[in-house]
């Protein structure tokens, strides 16, 4: 298990018999947080800025902390239904949804199945769209430094660490891991042909954030995402690529909470 | 009983392409454009007279597998090639080792194409069945993290395909056909061997102890070589309790043979050098792509390779592969000692790329080794009749009409069609007068 032990400490909850990992803290508006496909179970300096100004529930996707993808988990379905129970399980009515990467491809079909438990939506660097003159990079089968220049648009520098080096065994075998859930959900299609039909049926205040310039997912995307969501705007932050919440935390937690309290004014 | 089957095994590759350190993988990368199909008719042609001659030489067999977008191989349709050398040849066994049944999206292609290829060739194929390289699931777009699960529903629906009488409905966890009904049926009785090739994992060596399949080790060192072959009889005997036939193992193990010692490490060397340098060149992340292994698996594999010290196969030396027993090189006398040892340290009553192509050598070379392993070592490992298991056999199906006239019972119904009312005609007949004008109405007919 890669869970890290720096933040706060991790909780366990039985959620519809699925053992479900998470993080909570803070205090004011609860927030959930989908991580993505990358840097999916670390605490993150990006999570301690969300949590300055909000109630943070951080869950790992079922699988990640395991690092393999469990019997049940055959589709996107199955993790929205977790986490609606999730939802029943912390006694969450309504809560700011907030999706990074895949947390926002997972995040948009949760809000447009059950609207009356979201409040506000906020996609950072989202995938999942089909865009046939545009596709996502391939980091399913990418090597340490290519998926480094693609994350990061050139060197991680002070964030290498956070990619696992091939001579280290363990974290390489946990990204490994990690990466096979991923693979489960989006190995045969990596898009779904019909999320921009349920992106446009997201009637909340949303917002996407995504970097100027994006190597791992076009920034066409984002700019469609924010199209599709009828009550959606872009915001767009320069000198970040697609680690954007590793690369600039304070500034992607800062578009997130103030839109989350500019829709609660 | 021969204490030894012989097989010639052909990957195909396309040695014409610059050295290992100037690409970045082999698989699914290397850019088609190197590929001149002129060139490739020629190599195509080439090894199809190799594979040919296997049976003039007295081969047990020829083995033939799928690979995809690589140089490594050039053949991703093996079904192909055995329809070929079905044509081609009229004794030899024809092996398919495999199929890669996940990245089928319906397996009864593979029990159709199978059965197709055993009826045709009069019963003289085996089934390898594989569950594919990782690399073929990032060509083919196949999710990995369920290939286990579809390699096993596949090869159990493909078993039942052949040995029970359909219709019958299947309906799987990745498989939903309702009508499993396959025409032809296979020859073999109950059907076709099936084997499986595999490299050192034990995974597939437990399952095909448990199964009593053949067990085809890829290559790999004489140490690796010896607990895998010591598992399979391990498990089948403490587990399964049986004692496994040493044809139910086989070592796939290229060897070259030559006048003397000298002269085989001559002629081999840079081949094989290019074999394990250039052909074997993939990167980590293409050929474990995220979800073909557990996590738990890649752990054990990578740190057993680092405590061993183990290299990759593009880092050894010459001299590391001869020492390793990855490759067998030598006189006919150094290849007969070495396979009596392997026959004694292993058990095994198999050998796969005795004699034959590696890489990029010439048809001559190809050739030379091949008259030479048939004249000077496969003797050695034979009754006195020198003659191969296939030669020790009449063949399965009859050879001349007169041996099916005298052998196979009439059909239980001739093709028949009904004409008018209660009149039935049997087509076989329906042309002679004496027969069409015994039923009203038809004599004048048109």
């Amino acid at each position: 298990m890669t869970i890290t032990t720096a933040g706060p400490s991790t909780s366990v909850v039985d959620v519809a018999g699925v053992t479900t990992t998470f993080r909570r803290t803070g205090a004011g508006r609860p927030v959930l947080y989908l991580h993505g496909a990358f840097f999916p179970t670390r605490w993150l300096p990006f999570h301690d800025a969300l949590a300055q100004s909000v109630d943070l529930v951080a869950p790992v996707h079922p699988g990640y902390a395991e690092g393999h993808p469990p019997g049940w988990l055959r589709g996107f379905d199955d993790l929205v239904l977790h986490y609606r129970s999730l939802l029943d399980v912390l006694d969450l009515d309504r809560v700011d949804l907030v999706g990074y990467d895949l947390g926002g491809w997972l995040g948009a079909q949760i809000a447009a199945h059950y609207p009356e438990r979201i409040r506000t939506f906020t996609a950072i660097a989202p995938s999942g769209l089909w865009l046939p003159e545009a596709p996502m990079f391939e980091f399913l089968n990418a090597s340490r430094e290519q998926l480094e220049a693609a994350l990061f648009g050139g060197p991680a520098g002070e964030h290498g660490y956070l990619l696992a080096a091939a001579d280290d065994i363990e974290a390489y075998t946990d990204a490994y891991g990690e990466n096979g859930v991923t693979a489960r959900l989006i190995w045969e299609r990596r898009y779904d042909v019909g999320l921009a039909r349920r992106v446009a049926l997201i009637d909340v205040p949303a917002q996407v954030i995504a970097p100027v310039e994006d190597h791992v997912v076009p920034v066409v995307h984002a700019q469609r995402w924010a199209e599709l969501l009828p009550q959606g705007r872009l915001v767009t932050l320069d000198a970040v690529d697609h680690a954007l919440i590793i690369q600039a935390p304070s500034r992607v937690a800062q578009a997130v909470t103030s839109f989350i309290e500019e829709v609660a004014a | 009983m021969n204490r030894l089957e012989f097989y010639l095994f052909h990957l195909m590759p396309y040695p014409f392409i610059p050295p290992g350190e100037e690409f970045e993988s082999i698989w699914i990368t290397l850019p088609n454009a190197m590929y001149d199909p002129r060139t490739g008719h020629r190599l195509y042609q080439e090894y199809l007279e190799q594979l040919v001659l296997a049976e003039r030489l007295g081969y047990d067999g020829v083995l033939v597998n799928e690979h995809h977008q690589t140089a490594y191989a050039t053949q991703p349709a093996p079904n192909l090639w055995a329809a070929y050398l079905a044509a081609r040849t009229s004794q030899i066994r024809i092996g398919v080792i495999g199929n890669a049944l996940p990245l089928h999206r319906n397996p009864l292609r593979v029990a159709e194409e199978i059965a197709m290829l055993d009826v045709m060739s009069g019963g003289r194929i085996i089934s390898g069945h594989v569950r594919a390289m990782g690399a073929e699931y990032v060509s083919a777009g196949v999710d990995p993290t369920t290939s286990k699960e579809r390699f096993w529903e596949a090869n159990d629906l493909i078993v039942k395909a052949w040995t029970e009488d359909g219709p019958f409905p299947w309906h799987g966890e990745h498989f939903d056909i309702e009508y499993v009904n396959p025409w032809p049926r296979p020859l073999q009785q109950p059907h076709p061997p099936i084997w499986l090739p595999g490299s050192t994992s034990v995974d597939t060596i437990d399952k095909a102890a448990e199964r009593r399949y053949p067990f085809m080790l890829t290559p790999t060192s004489n140490w690796l070589s010896k607990s895998a072959f010591a598992r399979y009889y391990e498990v089948a005997e403490e587990q399964f309790g049986y004692t496994p036939s040493p044809r139910q193992l086989g070592r796939l193990v290229h060897t070259h043979v030559a006048e003397t010692d000298e002269q085989a490490h001559r002629e081999a060397r840079a081949h094989i050098m290019w074999f394990f340098r250039n052909g074997l060149k993939i990167p980590g992340h293409l050929m474990m792509p995220a979800g073909y292994n557990t996590k738990e698996s890649l752990r054990r594999t990578l740190e057993g390779k680092a405590k061993a010290g183990a290299k990759s196969f593009t880092e050894l030396s010459y001299e590391e592969l001869v020492e390793g027993g990855y490759v067998i090189v030598g006189s006919p006398q150094t290849v007969i000692e070495k396979y009596e040892q392997m026959i004694e340290d292993y058990r095994i009553g198999m050998v796969m790329s005795a004699g034959g192509h590696l890489g990029s050598m010439p048809h001559w070379m190809v050739q030379k080794n091949m008259y030479l392993m048939a004249e000077e070592v496969m003797p050695h490992f034979r009754e006195a009749d020198g003659k191969p298991t296939w030669g020790q056999h009449p063949p399965l199906a009859p050879q001349t009409y007169s041996e099916h006239a005298a052998t196979v019972p009439r059909p239980e119904r001739m093709p028949t069609v009904r004409w008018d009312g209660d009149h039935y005609l049997d087509t076989t007949t329906a042309h002679i007068p004496e027969v069409y004008g015994a039923i009203p109405g038809l004599k004048d007919s048109p």
